[in-house]
C-alpha cells in the first residue's frame, strides 16, 4: 500500500487514510520518506545502472508479461527511447555544467594559488593544473617552501570561513583541507558530500584522491584506504567516463596496489590521447616496474 | 491435491526467477540505502545478506504479495527500507541520531550512541570505539567530535512528560547548570510542540516534520506527497506562521524552538496512533504491505 501511495496510484480517500497513518507511525513515515528519497536519487544516477531491465520492468507475479509487436516497437518506441536518451543526456550535461560551474567558481582562488604546481599525485577536479611537483609538508627545522606559502594562505582562509552550506563551498573546503595536509578532515568532508550526492562522479573521484593521499602519507592506512580509493575511482569512471581525473586516480590506485599491468593499461590509454593528461600519464608509466614508456 | 503440488512448485519457480531477475536491483537499492544510512563496509555487507535472506527465508512471500499496484522498483525499495529498519533496530535499538551526528557521519553517530544512549564517559566511549570498531582517531579528535555533538536528554523521558529526565553523561561535555537550564526549557517546548502537532491535519504534520526536523527540500517533499511545489512553498509559510503563533500564544518563540530542534533537544514528533474508531482506516500491517 505504501508503494502504491508513493507511486500516486491511490484515490484521494485512500491517500488520506495512508497519510493519517504515516503521520502517526514513525516506522511507516521513515519507510515513505526514505523510499521517496532513494528513488529520486537512484533516478538521478540511473545512467550508472547496468543491465537492460530494472525491477520496474518486471511484471507482477502471476501477471503475464505482454509482448510488444515489432512494428509498434520500431515505429514508436525506438524513436521515443532515442529522444529520451538524447534529452536525458542533454539534461545531465546541463546539470553537470551548472554544478561544475558553481564548484569551479568556489574553488578558483585555490586553483589560482596552486598555479602550475602540484602538491600530491592524485588529481582533484575543479581545474587544478598539476604542474611541477612541490612539497608543502612542514618538517622539523624548515617551513614549507616559498612557493607553497601563497597556496597555504588561501587554503587556510577557505578552511576558516564560517561553516558552508552549499555543495560547491563544502567541496572547495574539502580541497583546501587536503592541500593543507589535514587529510582526515578532507576525507570526512568528501565522504559527507558523497553521502549527499551519491551519484556525483566528481566527489567519488575526489574522495578517491584524498584516500590515495592518506594512504601515501599516514602509516598503516594503505591497507584500508587503497582498495576503497580504487572502488571510488572506478565508480567515478562509471558515472562519468569523460572525467579524466577519475581515470588517472583509478590507475594510481591500481599502481599503488601493485596491479602494475592494469595501471599500465590505464596510463597507456591516457598517454596516447595527446592532450594535457598525456605527459602526466607518461611520467607515471616511467615509474612502473620494468617500464620504458607507453607501449605501442 | 494432485494438481495443487505442481501448481505450488510452478508458482515457487516463478517467484524464484523473479527474485533472481531482480537480484541486481535489490543489491543496487540495498547498497544505496547502506551508503545513504552511512553503514560501515562490513555492516553494509551484513545488511545485504539480511536483505537477500529476508526474501528467501519466507519462500519469496514478499514477492508473492506484490499485486502490481505500484512499480516493482518502488515496491522492492519499500520492502528493503523496512528490512533496513529491522536491521538498524537490531544493531542500535530504537534510537535516532541527532541532525548534527547525521551530518558528521557514522563515527559521530556511533559516538553519540555510546555517550547518550549507553551513557558511557568520553574515555569509555573512546576505548570502546578503539577496541570494538578499530577506530584509529586520536582521543583529541574524538573529544572534538564529542564537543560538536549536541548534548541530549533522554528522548523517551521527554516524551513521557519529562518527570524523570536522564542525566546527560560525559561531564566534560556540558556543565550541569547549562544542562539543567536547557532541560526545563526543552521539556516545556517539547510538550507544546506535541500539542500543536497533534492539532494539525495529517498531511501538514508530515510536511512540517519533513521540512523542519528532517531537513528535506521542498521539492522532495512535493514529489513524495504528490503536491504542487509552488503552492507547497506558500503553504509551508502559512503552516509555519500558524505554528509560530500557536507556540507564541503558549509563551515560546520560534527561533528558540527551531534552535532546540536543530540541536536535537526537541523533536517534531509524530503523535501516537489514536485508538481505533472503526471505519476504513488501514491497519499498520495493511499500510506496510
Amino acid at each position: 500500500m505504501l508503494s502504491a501511495y508513493l507511486d500516486g496510484k491511490l484515490d484521494q480517500t485512500r491517500r488520506g487514510q495512508i497519510e493519517d497513518h504515516i503521520s502517526r507511525c514513525e516506522d511507516c513515515y521513515f519507510v515513505v520518506r526514505e523510499t521517496a528519497l532513494t528513488l529520486t536519487d537512484l533516478a538521478a544516477g540511473a545512467s550508472d545502472r547496468g543491465g537492460p531491465s530494472g525491477p520496474s520492468a518486471a511484471p507482477a507475479p502471476g501477471v503475464p508479461g505482454r509482448r510488444l509487436r515489432p512494428a509498434l516497437l520500431n515505429r514508436y518506441l525506438i524513436p521515443l527511447a532515442a529522444t529520451l536518451v538524447v534529452g536525458l543526456g542533454a539534461l545531465t550535461l546541463w546539470r553537470q555544467a551548472t554544478r561544475g560551474g558553481a564548484y569551479s567558481e568556489a574553488v578558483r582562488p585555490l586553483v589560482e594559488a596552486v598555479g602550475e604546481r602540484r602538491f600530491f599525485e592524485p588529481r582533484l577536479t575543479g581545474g587544478f593544473k598539476f604542474g611541477a611537483r612541490v612539497t608543502a609538508r612542514r618538517s622539523l627545522g624548515s617551513g614549507p617552501p616559498a612557493e607553497a606559502w601563497a597556496m597555504l594562505a588561501v587554503a587556510a582562509e577557505i578552511r576558516d570561513r564560517p561553516p558552508a552550506t552549499s555543495i560547491a563551498a563544502r567541496a572547495s573546503r574539502a580541497a583546501a583541507l587536503l592541500l593543507l595536509g589535514d587529510v582526515d578532515q578532507s576525507v570526512a568532508e568528501y565522504s559527507r558530500l558523497l553521502g549527499d550526492e551519491p551519484a556525483s562522479a566528481e566527489w567519488s573521484s575526489n574522495l578517491a584522491a584524498a584516500l590515495l593521499v592518506r594512504a601515501s602519507t599516514v602509516t598503516g592506512s594503505a591497507d584500508r584506504d587503497l582498495p576503497e580509493a580504487l572502488r571510488l575511482a572506478e565508480q567515478a569512471v562509471r558515472l562519468d567516463p569523460a572525467l579524466s581525473e577519475a581515470g588517472f586516480n583509478r590507475s594510481l590506485a591500481l599502481k599503488a596496489l601493485g596491479r602494475a599491468e592494469e595501471a599500465r593499461r590505464g596510463f597507456d590509454e591516457m598517454a596516447r590521447r595527446g592532450d594535457d593528461w598525456s605527459a602526466a600519464a607518461r611520467d607515471q608509466l616511467r615509474d612502473l616496474p620494468g617500464a620504458a614508456g607507453p607501449r605501442p | 491435491m494432485e494438481k495443487t503440488l505442481p501448481d505450488a512448485q510452478v508458482r515457487r519457480a516463478e517467484l524464484e526467477s523473479l527474485f533472481l531477475a531482480s537480484l541486481p536491483d535489490i543489491e543496487q537499492v540495498s547498497r544505496f540505502i547502506a551508503r545513504r544510512q552511512r553503514l560501515s563496509a562490513s555492516e553494509a555487507e551484513d545488511f545485504l545478506s539480511e536483505v537477500n535472506l529476508g526474501f528467501i527465508r519466507s519462500d519469496y512471500a514478499v514477492l508473492a504479495s506484490f499485486a502490481g499496484r505500484s512499480s516493482l522498483r518502488t515496491y522492492l525499495t519499500t520492502v528493503i527500507q523496512r528490512l533496513f529498519l529491522d536491521y538498524r533496530r537490531r544493531l542500535w535499538g530504537k534510537w535516532r541520531p541527532s541532525a548534527e551526528a547525521l551530518r558528521r557521519g557514522p563515527l559521530a553517530m556511533r559516538l553519540e550512541i555510546l555517550l547518550y544512549r549507553e551513557g558511557l564517559s568520553l574515555d569509555a566511549a573512546f576505548e570502546t570505539l578503539r577496541t570494538n570498531f578499530s577506530c584509529p582517531e586520536s582521543r583529541e579528535a574524538m573529544a572534538d567530535l564529542a564537543h560538536a555533538l549536541p548534548p541530549r536528554t533522554h528522548r523517551r523521558a521527554m516524551m513521557e512528560g519529562g518527570e524523570d529526565l536522564a542525566v546527560v553523561p560525559a561531564g566534560d561535555l556540558a556543565s550541569p547548570e547549562v544542562q539543567l537550564q536547557g532541560r526545563d526549557t526543552s521539556t516545556r517546548a517539547q510538550g507544546l510542540i506535541n500539542e500543536v502537532m497533534e492539532a494539525l491535519n495529517p498531511q501538514d504534520r508530515i510536511v512540517l516534520r519533513m521540512r523542519f526536523e528532517d531537513g528535506i527540500s521542498v521539492a522532495d517533499i512535493a514529489r513524495t506527497l504528490h503536491l504542487d511545489q509552488k503552492r507547497l512553498y506558500r503553504h509551508i509559510e502559512e503552516l509555519l506562521a500558524g505554528f509560530r503563533k500557536a507556540l507564541e500564544e503558549r509563551g515560546l518563540g520560534w527561533p528558540e524552538v527551531a534552535s532546540m530542534i536543530e540541536r536535537g533537544h526537541c523533536h517534531l514528533c509524530l503523535p501516537p496512533a489514536r485508538p481505533e474508531t472503526g471505519g476504513s482506516r488501514p491497519s499498520p500491517e495493511e499500510a506496510q504491505a
